[in-house]
């Protein structure tokens, strides 16, 4: 029926027209309903895409989410590895990047949108520093990286380098000096490119918590003696010991305890022997019993030289040689700065800000827009000056929109890699920073080493470490869908 | 009119404020001002900190110079006459004679098979550097350019000093020229071998990725996008909506993962019987590396998916509901409205999100360098058949993260090279990016 009128309008002969003409329902409602299945296809495979990623990574990973991987350190076996400190190096470049970026990415954007020029030049130039938004969030985030690198971590070599410092602030410089007692003692150090000072040189000493000790300077001729002294005792010890052990007088633990405990007394000292010291040489005593030839020998050795190294400790508790030389140490104060930064953390929040930046900047002019306009022109009207509409009417205003923006834009320097690991101080970090100029790691790297490596076990590791990142992604993302959907249900 | 007239202006300033303080808010309003506009002058600063760093360092990626021989390998001896000096070749103990070339490797593998002539110095813009032998001397080093060469003997410029014996020789050239970095078929840049720094190994890594992603997401993304303008009901939207916001949110570190892991072992149908399949074809057609550009790229395609669909779908929003109801009233189906009317009126804003796509593509970073390989591809020696997406290919942002990944200084060519690529990428970026903007405001259909 339908094709008979149709053909009686004069359709224009082309032939698809004539064909759909010819039959105009049953042809374009299929067509129609084709492309519907085909689109429910095509939606369905991102949500198919994300589907089998969470189902992949929480099936290799989840085995190996536990306490201690979730706090541990990276090592070089799967099984102790853990997460934790690439956490805390996370968490630490953040919030550089957050307290960085947050004030200059919304000043940038109110500076856009609230302060618009009238005359032509000046608008010019405003156009300019938008382009150059639009352009900035188009380049790749390694590239940041790159920047990072010579502009924070090298500084463009004007300013030394981190082992030498062209500016230091927060740092004391020491010279460490062992004595013979085991206890390590600082010496202060005007500037750390001073020779190694002489311990006879040092006015004062210090021990690790800053307190002044006394401490005596000797030479090892003035010590020999009494060294001497110790030596032949140590000796003597263990030849009435291994006499004792021979003819059976001493048998039980007890008996060569209460033997030790007589020498060190016979010795003359007023404190009784460290028990850890005590305990060593009974082990040893009790070795040499059950054992013969060199074995017996070597613990015999054993026992002396215990003896002899628990006897100087005593004697000379706070001495140190004339001719020894000092290890260098730098004690950093939490506020410890320096030029350059190096590959700290610093460095690492500063490359994420600049990545960062354009998507705060371009989601808080979109907040800043959606505020109508009439807000504005009320405040303004009742006499209020420009900073004052912004800061108490147009900011409060876009608050919601400029959280999502902010929320978006720090789980997207959670999870960026690559500039990160441009400025990053390798991947093995056994500490966690102390102070802005420390090293670091952080989740996506940790995770980014372990799927490099071609053992099974780190690729599971590393889809452990992918769900705790997820995880708090999808807390941020979640985050940031509700504020959205809050802020659209109250309009 | 016995009331006289009053000031209105102190009464109208007692309402918004004292007077005192009208100067301290002029104050702040002005530091207010200064600090926005410095916020401004942060980003341009930025701009400025990018290209400043690329192009001086990649100025000195083509300047730095290095050494291809010591007077240890290559005896000799200088020959003065006026004010140019030679340096001739002697023989070896071996009676094997340096030769100095330029040009082409093949040219040198020729004369490498011809005869004994086994050491063989390519040079491009040679110097001869003189280096005292003792170190405690204050001898200077001396660097002579080197005029003109022939097989065996360099012209240098300048005379060396008397006692050229008590130096040490070395002859270094530039390693990288600009016409071999931009036309280049070979990218080797390792210490040893005769580096070469020709960009296009990378780039078509680059291009092969990108091309991929492309073909994946380009279709499912309009689809999804015109699904989700035209045909979704609401309810569907709400749960794809964030599905897609969540995709979007995915670290690419985990894609990286995902494509090694998932799509390379699935794209091998290990379950299938390949030897069926080979029995027919006489080849296995799924013999993919444990690298590969395809995988790379289906996963650079996941990940710009949400970004062509939003991007899509806000340009499709834009355009005014009048256009299809017009359609609609003429009879059109839903299919032919999207097809013959709102893609048409928002082809301008779907063509800046695909450029956008594209940059998002090109810039990619950890799942190329995770998925893609870490070799690139010998297109001087293997020529179109290296283009195989089946095996590895080093993309330009695979090779940054290679080789800052191996612990390298702050000097030296590689380091330097890392500048130049990146230099090559922000050129593309930045280009596809200024396009995408020019298209969307000046071709952008205005329905008012």
């Amino acid at each position: 029926m339908s094709t008979t009128s149709s053909t009686s309008l004069g359709t224009p002969p082309v032939p698809i027209r004539q064909m759909m003409a010819r039959n105009p329902r049953t042809t374009r409602a299929a067509f129609d309903r084709g492309f519907a299945v085909v689109c429910v296809f095509a939606a369905a495979f991102s949500v198919f895409a994300l589907a089998v990623l969470l189902a992949r990574i929480i099936w290799s990973g989840v085995n190996y989410l536990s306490w201690t991987f979730i706090t541990g350190m990276a090592g070089s076996e799967a099984a102790t590895s853990g997460i934790g400190y690439a956490t805390v190096g996370t968490v630490c470049i953040c919030i550089v990047c957050a307290l960085t970026a947050i004030p200059i990415g919304i000043g940038t954007a109110v500076l856009l949108e609230e302060y618009r020029p009238r005359n032509e030049k000046a608008r010019r130039v405003h156009d300019f520093v938008q382009l150059n938004i639009t352009n900035l969030a188009g380049v790749p985030s390694v590239v940041y990286g790159l920047l990072g690198l010579t502009v924070f971590v090298y500084m463009f070599n004007l300013f030394g380098s981190v082992s030498n410092p062209g500016f230091e602030f927060g740092a004391t410089h020491y010279d460490r000096f062992l004595t013979l007692g085991g206890k390590t003692v600082l010496a202060p150090v005007a500037d750390h490119n001073s020779p190694d000072l002489k311990p006879s040189e040092v006015p004062q000493f210090y021990t690790d918590t800053e307190q002044p000790v006394a401490v005596e300077v000797a030479s090892s001729e003035d010590l020999q003696p009494k060294l001497d002294e110790i030596d032949s005792r140590s000796a003597d010890l263990t030849i009435t010991l291994e006499a004792a052990t021979k003819s059976g007088t001493l048998t039980t633990v007890d008996q060569i305890r209460k033997a030790v405990d007589d020498a060190w007394k016979a010795a003359g000292h007023a404190n009784a022997i460290p028990v850890e010291s005590a305990d060593k040489i009974v082990a040893s005593v009790k070795l040499a019993m059950d054992s013969t030839g060199r074995k017996a020998r070597k613990a015999l050795e054993a026992v002396s030289e215990e003896f002899a190294r628990v006897e100087v400790r005593e004697v000379f508790p706070n001495t140190i040689l004339s001719n020894s030389v000092p290890q260098e140490e730098v004690k950093r104060a939490p506020w410890y700065l320096r030029i350059p930064f190096g590959r700290s953390v610093l460095t690492g929040g500063l490359t994420l800000m600049l990545v960062v930046l354009p998507i705060i900047i371009i989601s808080t002019q979109e907040a800043l827009r959606s505020v109508s306009r009439s807000l504005r022109q009320a405040s303004l009207a009742m006499g209020a000056t420009q900073w004052q509409t912004i800061s108490k009417v147009t900011l409060p205003a876009a608050i919601p929109g400029i959280m999502t923006g902010i929320i978006l834009a720090m789980s997207r320097a959670i999870g960026e890699a690559a500039p990160v690991l441009m400025v990053a101080s390798g991947v093995f970090v056994p500490y966690l920073p102390q102070n802005l100029m420390d090293g670091f790691t952080a989740m996506p790297l940790q995770i980014y080493t372990w799927v490099g490596k071609p053992q099974e076990e780190f690729r599971q590791i590393a889809a452990a470490g992918i769900i705790l990142l997820l995880g708090i992604l999808l807390c941020f993302n979640g985050l940031a869908i509700y504020i959205r959907q809050r802020t659209q249900r109250m309009a | 009119m016995s009331v006289a007239p009053t000031d209105p202006v102190p009464n109208a300033r007692r309402r918004i404020g004292k007077p005192k303080s009208t100067k301290l808010r002029d104050l702040l309003e002005g530091g207010v001002m200064t600090s926005l506009v410095l916020c401004g002058l942060f980003s341009i600063l930025t701009t400025v900190g990018i290209v400043g760093t690329l192009f001086t360092d990649t100025v000195e990626f083509f300047s730095v110079k290095q050494v291809v021989a010591h007077a240890e390998d290559m005896p000799g001896k200088f020959e003065s006459s006026g004010n140019a000096s030679s340096f001739v070749v002697g023989q070896q103990e071996d009676g094997t004679k340096f030769r100095f070339l330029t040009h082409t490797s093949a040219e040198a593998a020729a004369i490498h098979s011809d005869e004994m002539l086994r050491p063989v110095i390519i040079i491009e813009d040679p110097e001869v550097r003189l280096i005292p032998r003792d170190p405690a001397s204050k001898a200077p080093t001396i660097v002579l350019p080197v005029e003109s060469y022939t097989i065996d003997r360099l012209t240098l410029k300048g005379t060396p000093p008397a006692d050229v014996s008590s130096y040490r020789i070395e002859l270094f050239h530039s390693p990288a020229r600009v016409a071999d970095f931009l036309t280049g078929g070979e990218w080797n840049p390792k210490l040893g071998s005769t580096p070469h720094f020709g960009i296009w190994p990378l780039i078509s890594g680059t291009l092969m990725v990108t091309l991929i992603a492309m073909l994946v997401a380009g279709p499912l993304g309009l689809i999804t996008a015109i699904w989700l303008a035209e045909y979704a009901p609401k309810r569907v939207r709400d749960v794809l909506k964030p599905v897609l916001e969540i995709l979007a949110g995915v670290p690419t570190v985990v894609l990286g993962f995902f494509a090694l892991t998932v799509i390379t072992p699935q794209l091998r149908f290990e379950q299938f019987p390949m030897s069926l399949l080979s029995g027919i074809l006489g080849v296995n057609p799924f013999n993919i590396g444990t690298y590969n550009v395809l995988s790379a790229g289906i996963a650079v395609g996941i990940l710009t998916l949400p970004i062509i669909t939003s991007l899509t779908e806000d340009a499709l929003r834009a355009v005014p509901r009048a256009l299809r109801e017009g359609s609609f009233g003429l009879g059109a189906t839903r299919f032919e409205t999207s097809i013959k009317v709102t893609t048409p009126a928002a082809l301008s804003g779907i063509i800046a999100a695909f450029l956008l796509a594209i940059a998002r593509c090109v810039g990619e970073t950890m799942i190329v360098a995770l998925a893609a390989g870490q070799q690139p591809i010998d297109l001087a020696g293997a020529g179109a058949s290296a283009l195989d997406p089946r095996g590895g290919m080093q993309p330009m942002t695979g090779y940054l993260v290679a080789v800052i990944g191996g612990d390298i200084s702050n000097f030296g060519i590689e380091y330097f090279s890392l500048y130049a690529v990146a230099a090559v990428l922000f050129v593309i970026t930045f280009a596809l990016t200024i396009v995408g903007h020019i298209i969307r405001v000046k071709f952008q259909q205005q329905y008012e």
